[in-house]
């Protein structure tokens, strides 16, 4: 398994053009868009929704942060799907899926899919992109206390979700 | 930190499906042109006409150039080669992009016995950062084929004339085509949204619609037209291969059929064998991810590109062990053993863009617009 931190600023890698950036970063982008929405699929359209937007602007964007520019667009359009879709049918038994069967924990996607977009949005800020409280609040657009009673609100319902008596109660 | 937390961490870290960047950037690509053209619609609508106008109904002789539109903007433009078609009857036909022309442009040449015929010169507009043409995908006998980029082309003597097709209304940068035994299936978008279908019999331009079939949607469950369609195969009984190209999931149903009709096939899985063994290990791949080619066994060679799914078959679709994988992000064209084929030293250009085969000869255009050769199955490979 190959893990990756904190996004490295594109300019440090050399991939100021689209394209390499896209080559370059591709599956950590994937891998927040399913952290972001549950599914890998979902979030695989999401990664390309937010490239669409991104690509327009990329002469501006792409000296900065461009990574950092392309998630947050991510974050905002998946909390603004949601927010257009709040009927959205949660369940544990998702339609026909597949695919490239590798090993997966289902038992902590089944329960993070169970979560609300914005739990599962700062779960992913936190656990997964390695951001502070602040700057997942700013990605956000809320404030540090939504971000901690958010995630500790995500935390605790994995906690059941997962049948697990935690003693811990830290969260980060 | 908790078992849980470790545990969700673990979970979000975990590899995600090596899919195509290349395929993303294509996606991105043509969203973005729609995001723009949207935005631009009413005040473009007019010009469109005049130069759809103005353009329709012109042929291109071999030599002769034509200037399609034009725009202020100043785009790098990529050089190079941009996709290759091989026919059974032994030529070769690639598109050259903004090299030895008025950039932005591109050049159709013929191979016929080792050397090259420069056929043709197509002229893009600046506004965009793409080129004129950029595809060709020619019938086995080498005299009909088509050409597309920023418009629509047709030949039906080997290359030396092109006439614009006029009978799809073309809408650029989302035309897909390809060409089988006996016809020609083509994927259109039009400008309210959405693909269209056609087709038309090999040897002439008589491209009609057929209805779209129904699928089921991924996420509500009720039957729907797809908006858009990704076109997979063209298969050997003349029937096309299509699969819901408005996501990305490959759980969605293949489609085949034509005008007569459609039906669902299922979803082939395969498992990985040694091949992806140092990629994927303990791999069961399912429906179009990346790109296969059949390694035969018993040839010790490749023997076939395909795109997307293959085969459609359902009894040669579990197990398969000689499949070799194209160039999901990052490589490359893999030897049963996880190698890089070392024949095309492709060094850091090993991304696949464009490719054709026929019989025994394949061709490939890397990322880097380069073009490789082979003509014994691929077991020994050589740059153009």
């Amino acid at each position: 398994m190959t893990k990756v931190s904190t996004p490295v600023p594109a300019q440090d890698r050399g991939v100021r053009d689209f394209d390499g950036f896209v080559h370059a970063r591709l599956s950590e982008l994937v891998r927040f868009g399913r952290a972001l929405t549950g599914d890998e699929h979902r979030g695989a359209d999401l990664v390309q929704d937010a490239l669409e937007r991104a690509l327009p602007r990329w002469g501006q964007i792409s000296s900065r942060d461009p990574e950092g520019y392309v998630r947050r667009i991510m974050v905002n359009r998946n909390i603004s799907v949601w927010r257009s879709q709040r009927r959205e049918h949660l369940t544990d038994h998702p339609p026909e899926r597949p695919r490239v069967e590798v090993q997966h924990d289902e038992e902590v996607w089944a329960a993070l899919r169970l979560l609300p977009p914005r739990q599962r949005t700062v779960v992913a800020l936190r656990y997964l992109a390695d951001q502070s409280e602040a700057q997942t609040a700013d990605l956000m657009g809320c404030s540090v206390g939504t971000v901690k009673s958010q995630s500790s609100a995500a935390m605790r319902r994995l906690r059941e979700l997962l049948h697990e008596t935690e003693e811990s109660e830290d969260e980060r | 930190m908790s078992t849980v937390e470790s545990r969700v961490r673990e979970a979000l870290y975990e590899d995600v499906d090596r899919r195509s960047a290349d395929d993303i950037l294509d996606g991105v690509r043509r969203g973005a042109r729609r995001r723009r053209r949207r935005g631009r619609a009413a005040a473009g609508a007019m010009v469109t006409a005049v130069v759809v106008t103005a353009a329709a109904g012109t042929t291109i002789h071999r030599g002769s150039g034509l200037d399609f539109a034009g725009s202020p903007e100043a785009p790098a433009y990529e050089v190079g080669a941009t996709d290759v078609s091989v026919t059974a009857s032994g030529q070769l036909f690639k598109v050259v992009s903004n090299e030895g022309c008025q950039q932005p442009c591109s050049t159709i040449w013929r191979q016929d016995d080792g050397s090259w015929t420069r056929l043709a010169e197509f002229h893009g507009t600046s506004a965009d950062a793409s080129v004129a043409i950029v595809h060709v995908e020619m019938a086995p006998d080498g005299r009909d084929g088509w050409a597309w980029g920023n418009a629509f082309w047709s030949t039906h003597d080997g290359g030396d004339t092109w006439t614009k097709v006029t009978a799809i209304p073309y809408y650029p940068y989302g035309l897909d085509v390809q060409v089988g035994a006996t016809e020609a299936w083509a994927t259109a978008p039009r400008p309210t949204g959405g693909d269209d279908l056609w087709h038309t019999p090999i040897g002439t331009d008589d491209w009609t619609q057929v209805e779209a079939p129904r699928v089921l949607d991924f996420k509500t469950q009720t039957m729907m037209v797809s908006r858009r369609w990704t076109m997979l195969d063209v298969l050997a009984d003349g029937r096309v291969a299509l699969q819901d190209g408005t996501t990305r999931s490959i759980g969605m149903p293949v489609m085949v059929g034509g005008e007569y009709g459609w039906q669902k096939e299922p979803v082939p899985c395969r498992k990985t064998g040694p091949l992806l063994a140092g990629q994927l290990p303990n791999t069961t791949i399912c429906g179009p991810v990346g790109r296969t080619l059949n390694w035969g066994t018993e040839t010790d060679a490749y023997s076939q590109f395909q795109v997307g799914l293959h085969p459609l078959s359902p009894t040669d679709s579990v197990g398969e062990p000689d499949m070799l994988y194209v160039s999901a992000d990052q490589a490359s064209i893999s030897t049963p053993s996880g190698a890089v084929a070392s024949d095309l030293r492709l060094g850091a250009d090993h991304s696949v863009v464009g490719w054709s085969e026929a019989g025994e000869r394949v061709a490939i255009v890397t990322g880097g617009h380069r073009v490789f050769l082979s003509d014994d199955n691929g077991r020994h490979w050589h740059q153009d």
